[in-house]
């Protein structure tokens, strides 16, 4: 008992002891995590700027984007932030990755070395924007006073007494430098004879730097970054692996589909094209820009677009501007009425930065303004007629013979006005046109409002587009399309083109780009257009 | 001749103990020549300047700063799972389960085989590639049950007067989280070992006279525990220093936010900043330096005082 009493004596001491530590570990624990949260600079801004931006950036981009990254931040007060780097190929999985597991708060924009990447993350659905930013070719780089003397690709791939390196496939600069490989028949030697392939292009330029590798396949850009870095030049350009320069990595930003804010994201990327405040970082480490538009905080453009489009465009045209952040100044309206106003516009501010026209006719009129067109749709005329009334009539001569109140469009103020009159002036409807223009009830600036009287009861056939009728789902139960079996009635093709003058004329694709996409396109068909453009044009 | 039998004996002995030692030593030792050679290119490569240059950059000392919290948090909270789990597992034992359950050949087995799963599972961490731990953390919180942590942390910093950190993934806490998973693993380990040779007759011994188990835990087989423990804390403490696969997935490599010391070797490595890459390493070698020789001076001491 005695002992019993002295040795729990002694270990309450003990225990004690024990349970003090076990409950300061405690206060220590929430004092540590206070004092980390503390660290973090930005861990006291309220939730209302609670907006941050990630970024992955491909490692050989990595110098100039961060400096990018912080002017824009200290610019526009946001929080822009590079949480990762890596190879294009690495990048490209991890965001993979991301979006299929469904990770909120992963990449919002990424800045890849690799088109083919880009391409493919847009297909796939990952990518929604695409800026092109830059362009860099691959070398062959040797430490700076290096007694290596490399002429040509060829001269590397066949001495074996040079331990050179390039990235495995995963990276952009791996993947091009064996491309160029094998368009010269050199991609075995090359893959035999080289010592090394790294996952990203500076884990290879520092091998070099260090004395692990004799050369090394890197861009051009990163030796500019790494003698920028240090006080006297580290690397230098032993050959140009493609002297043809055919094959070069370009350098692009896109914007993840599940970006939560990609506003910002697409603002960051219009500061990063700019040639005003992207090119000089770009330049700077010898990257050859992709000439963007103008840094504006917010652009301010102006679209002309005929009215037919109207049921299908204007709500998206309305969302591409409240995602890219630009006020869009838009008019849809009939095409005579849009090219009059082109001639008449003398303020430069004002002047259309594209127009979406009806017809070919019509952009002919206004062609010195504006660069080479891309025809989109096309859309056949036919006569939309009351349902009650259709029975009576199967073709344009039936009209004369009936008591009906006939719609047409003005030839000079729209397009489909002056294909109406081309249609029913040609064989087999000659001097019809005439007849029928006595006849109508109405002559108006653009097909919607025919087709709007047709419904409201004012007007009992008209001649329109199909779209113009189809767009409309509520308005094919009462109103009967008549197919026009004549060449010309479905010559109206509508063609795109973007402003000479424009100062946004990448905005401007990238309009086009959202237009031409296949969910716009696919909306097109619905609304009865034919399309002609596809993404790839 | 029979007479110098002896003395050639003992020379002899003494030549092979010499060449059985330095032979035992000679790997060992080119080992701690390759240490040392991989510490001196370090410090060949950046001079005091650079060092000086870089303690000063607001960026390195976050990264320093960060680091230190952030593993003595892991290492508290390794300490925290490991000390009750090290025990449990030293002292259900396969010993103490055959005692337990001689007469019950069945139940017997099927403890050992749960014994045995639940081992192995502790190891998993240790063995997974670090990288496969940041991913399935990063998963993890996809799903609506991380979601909800994601959210309720993030309430909770915001309470705490830190709107600015949004929850787990992508923040301090998710290196706290990826260093402690790791870490955790090589604490518990380390505990089973410290409590399997901790003799247990003395926590019988008590139970008997009436003690509870609790008690018993805590006033018999802590105190004797506290060496093992302070290895524990240090073993995981290190971990977590080098930790950086899982940080580089779960947590992201954003400067100034998530930026621990192997994540500024990273981001000066990729930005072909090398210099910077190998101060920041110089660094880290250094913070763990003194880490180690705190740790074991602490040892020592208690040693010289006669504690176990």
């Amino acid at each position: 008992m005695i002992f019993s009493r002295t040795t729990q004596n002694n270990r309450n001491g003990r225990a004690s002891v024990a349970l003090l530590l076990g409950l300061a570990s405690i206060v220590v624990v929430f004092l540590l995590l206070t004092f980390s949260l503390r660290l973090r600079p930005d861990a006291r801004r309220t939730t209302a700027d609670n907006v941050q931006i990630n970024v992955y950036c491909a490692a050989g981009v990595a110098r100039p984007v961060e400096q990018l990254v912080n002017e824009f931040n200290a610019l526009m007060g946001t929080h822009l932030e590079i949480v990762r780097t890596g190879g294009s190929g690495e990048l490209a999985g991890q965001i993979a990755t991301e979006f299929q597991s469904g990770v909120q708060r992963g990449a919002d924009l990424c800045i890849l070395a690799d088109d083919l990447l880009l391409e493919k993350g847009q297909n796939d659905g990952m990518f929604r924007e695409v800026f092109p930013l830059a362009v860099q070719k691959p070398v062959i780089a040797v430490a700076a006073g290096s007694d290596w003397d490399i002429q040509s690709l060829s001269d590397l791939v066949s001495r074996t007494e040079i331990s050179y390196g390039l990235t495995s496939e995963r990276a952009a600069i791996g993947k091009m430098a064996r491309a160029i490989a094998k368009r010269d028949q050199l991609l075995i030697p090359l893959e035999v004879n080289r010592k090394t392939d790294s996952e990203n292009v500076m884990t290879l330029a520092q091998a070099l730097i260090t004395g692990s590798l004799d050369a090394a396949i890197v861009w051009d850009t990163t030796v500019n970054q790494l003698n920028q870095g240090s006080d006297q030049p580290v690397l230098e350009i032993a050959a140009y692996v493609d002297p043809q320069d055919q094959i070069a990595g370009r350098v692009g930003l896109a914007v993840l589909a599940t970006s939560s804010h990609p506003t910002l994201a697409i603002q960051f990327a219009r500061f990063m094209s700019a040639p005003d405040t992207g090119g000089p970082a770009f330049h700077r480490f010898g990257f050859v820009t992709h000439p963007g538009d103008h840094w504006e905080e917010v652009p301010e453009v102006h679209l002309f677009m005929g009215s037919m489009f109207t049921p299908v465009l204007e709500e998206r045209v309305r969302h591409f501007g409240e995602r890219h952040g630009v006020n869009i100044y838009s008019r849809w309206e009939g095409c005579g009425k849009l090219v009059a106003s082109i001639h008449s516009i003398n303020d430069p501010e004002l002047f259309p930065d594209a127009f979406f026209a009806c017809d070919t006719h019509f952009m002919k009129q206004v062609q010195e303004y504006f660069q080479a067109p891309i025809s989109v749709s096309s859309n056949d005329i036919v006569m939309a007629i009351e349902e009650t009334q259709a029975s009576q009539i199967r073709s344009p001569k039936d009209l004369l013979n009936a008591n009906l109140r006939i719609g047409l469009c003005d030839p000079d103020q729209s397009a489909l006005g002056w294909l109406t009159q081309q249609l029913l002036s040609s064989t087999p409807y000659q001097a019809l046109y005439e007849k029928i223009q006595e006849q109508s009830a109405v002559t108006v600036d653009a097909g919607p409002t025919l087709v709007s009287q047709l419904t409201a009861g004012g007007l009992d056939v008209a001649f329109v587009y199909r779209s113009n009728v189809m767009a409309d789902p509520h308005l094919t139960k009462n109103i009967k399309i008549i197919p026009l079996h004549h060449s010309r009635a479905s010559q109206a093709v509508q063609p795109w083109a973007i402003s000479k003058s424009t100062k946004n004329p990448e905005l401007m694709r990238r309009l086009f780009e959202m237009i031409i996409r296949s969910d716009t396109m696919n909306s097109f068909e619905k609304a009865g257009f034919r399309v002609k453009a596809t993404e790839k044009d | 001749m029979p007479k110098d039998r002896p003395a050639s004996r003992c020379s002899l002995g003494r030549r092979t103990s010499w060449l059985f030692w330095s032979s035992m030593s000679g790997l060992g030792g080119l080992y701690l020549i390759l240490i040392l050679l991989l510490v001196f290119v370090d410090f060949q490569y950046a001079n005091w300047v650079d060092i000086q240059t870089s303690l000063a950059d607001e960026r390195v000392r976050f990264s320093i700063y960060l680091s230190l919290t952030t593993c003595s948090l892991a290492a508290i909270l390794s300490i925290w799972v490991a000390v009750p789990t090290g025990y449990v597992l030293a002292r259900l034992g396969r010993d103490s389960i055959q005692r337990n359950l001689e007469q019950r050949p069945r139940l017997n087995q099927l403890a050992q085989l749960i014994r045995h799963s639940v081992d192995t599972i502790l190891d998993v961490p240790i063995v997974l590639p670090p990288l496969v731990v940041g991913i399935s953390l990063l998963v993890l919180f996809q799903t609506p049950l991380g979601r909800a942590l994601d959210h309720t942390t993030q309430d909770f910093f915001s309470w705490l007067g830190f709107p600015g950190i949004r929850g787990i993934t992508y923040e301090i806490p998710a290196i706290i989280l990826a260093q402690f998973t790791v870490a955790a693993a090589f604490a518990i380990r380390t505990m089973r070992n410290t409590f399997e040779q901790i003799d247990e007759r003395p926590e019988l011994v008590a139970l008997t006279l009436g003690a509870r188990r609790f008690r018993v835990f805590y006033t018999v087989a802590m105190p004797q525990a506290w060496r093992g423990t302070v290895a524990a804390f240090t073993l995981a403490w290190a971990r977590s220093l080098g930790e950086f696969g899982p940080i580089l997935i779960f947590a992201g490599t954003a400067r100034m936010k998530t930026e621990v010391l192997s994540t500024t070797v990273y981001l000066n490595f990729q930005f072909g900043n090398l210099r910077g890459a190998v101060v920041a390493s110089l660094i880290l070698i250094s913070v763990a330096v003194v880490a180690l020789i705190t740790t074991r001076l602490l040892l020592l001491s208690g040693y010289r005082g006669g504690r176990r």
